[in-house]
């Protein structure tokens, strides 16, 4: 199993993920960042004191410099070993964005960006009737050589259940 | 990937009597095949299935597949059916009532219920005369993109015979094919890191299946629970960085369950060398 903690309980996920770190030791294959994107972790809250509150890029949520922070203070404190799964608002644009900066995230955890969305819609028609092309309006029946004739006798083989109890 | 072996009918469980009965079916369907069987009318037909994205990672087809196999057909005697139907829906809600009674009954309570179902949906079965070898049926595999107003599938046969099935496979391959996409894209712009499909909370449990299987086909390395699993070839649960041997793959479908968040494990001694497969291009 690959032990993976989330980190974000306590808003700081560099102490939090060392913490864990240093109790799992290598049994600990990663961290979890999961930050709220209405909080600041205290990492970042930190870095902004030191430079008198300017503000470096994204403040909320799973930010690129929340986790090049972490990256740094995982290596440093020789936890190499450690990935950094990112997950929380994740879409395209926002994984597109960290890799172009090289925001040294390990994996991605993407939940709405994949089950959302609007155009694929399918639809059909009927567009031949006895052989003879007959569909409404705007449609009509259109050649394909990409389509794969579909071989009923080997989809409906003999039931697998009565062979197969795995 | 594309999955060119293709799932086989059972895999996905489908409610064969509410299927058959028209019960799931936009009702201007169901009630069209009534007509056409009422009135004898048996011309064979061609329908076109497409869509209108740009290139849609297309998935649902074998699902639409298994819906063609188990509904495609007649019942004998329709007015008989019906009322069986609706004993059999109401069977069917007694029997869950009595299983959530569990422990509190035993085998011999439960069992004149069970039994009920059962003989039903047999006398069902009996009646019921099927018609999928009929159907002449050419469609692209799960995985092949699919291009505006491309036909993504040609179903031939007696109208009549398939007329209430249209819901069904509109909307598997509405759903697969969203969220493989969605997936494939998400997937090219980590360019080749592991994404984990963390999908589950965001849609009734009853989707799970479906769409961790879509999610696998668009390219993600693992999914959040296990059911999400048990629609996917059995290379799904080896996440451990073998993104560009899964493409080659023929694969097959088998055990249900998948191991959950389980990204792909990095190379001893690498550090934290980052993976650097390439980002992998659906063909």
């Amino acid at each position: 199993m690959n032990v993976t903690s989330l980190v974000d309980f306590n808003n700081d996920v560099v102490n939090t993920s060392l913490g864990v770190a240093h109790a799992l030791g290598t049994r600990l294959w990663g961290v979890r960042v999961d930050t709220s994107e209405s909080l600041v972790d205290r990492a970042i809250l930190r870095e902004l004191e030191e430079k008198d509150g300017v503000a470096n890029g994204d403040l909320r949520g799973v930010t690129p410099r929340l986790i090049e922070l972490l990256r740094e203070a995982l290596d440093q404190s020789g936890y190499k070993h450690v990935r950094i799964v990112a997950s929380g608002g994740f879409d395209a644009e926002k994984i597109r964005r960290f890799e172009e900066l090289g925001v040294p995230v390990d994996v991605y955890g993407v939940g709405s960006a994949l089950v959302h969305g609007a155009g694929f819609d399918h639809t059909a028609d009927i567009v031949r009737v006895e052989g003879r092309p007959l569909a409404k309006t705007g449609r009509r029946y259109i050649e394909s050589d990409r389509l794969h004739s579909v071989d009923w006798s080997s989809l409906i083989a003999e039931p697998d259940w009565a062979r197969s109890s795995s | 990937m594309i999955v060119t072996e293709r799932l086989r009918p059972h895999v996905f469980r489908l409610p064969i009597e509410k299927i058959r009965a028209g019960y799931k079916s936009d009702i201007y369907f169901a009630r069209t095949k009534l007509v056409l069987e009422r009135d004898k009318r048996h011309e064979r037909v061609t329908m076109q299935v497409f869509q209108k994205h740009p290139d849609a990672v297309v998935v649902g087809t074998d699902q639409t597949l298994a819906i063609l196999h188990v509904g495609t057909g007649h019942y004998r005697d329709r007015t008989r059916a019906d009322a069986l139907f609706d004993r059999y829906l109401s069977a069917e809600r007694r029997l869950y009532m009595a299983w959530t009674l569990l422990p509190a009954i035993d085998w011999s309570a439960y069992e004149p219920v069970a039994r009920e179902v059962f003989e039903i949906s047999r006398e069902l079965a009996a009646m019921w005369e099927p018609a999928w070898a009929e159907l002449g049926v050419s469609s692209l595999y799960d995985g092949e993109v699919a291009k505006p107003h491309e036909p993504v599938m040609h179903i031939e046969g007696d109208y009549a015979e398939f007329a209430h099935l249209e819901t069904l496979y509109l909307g598997a391959l509405s759903e697969g094919t969203r969220v493989a996409t969605n997936t494939r894209d998400v997937v090219a712009a980590a360019r080749g890191k592991p994404v984990i499909m963390f999908g589950a909370r965001h849609q009734g449990h009853e989707a799970q299946a479906g769409s961790g299987y879509a999610a696998y086909v668009g390219g993600a390395s693992a999914v959040s629970t296990d059911e999400q699993g048990e629609w996917s070839p059995r290379a799904h649960r080896r996440v451990r960085g073998r993104h560009d041997r899964r493409d080659a793959e023929v694969r097959r479908v088998h055990q249900p369950r998948a191991r959950r968040d389980r990204p792909p494990h990095r190379e001893r001694n690498s550090g934290r060398t980052r993976e650097r497969h390439e980002p992998r291009r659906l063909q």
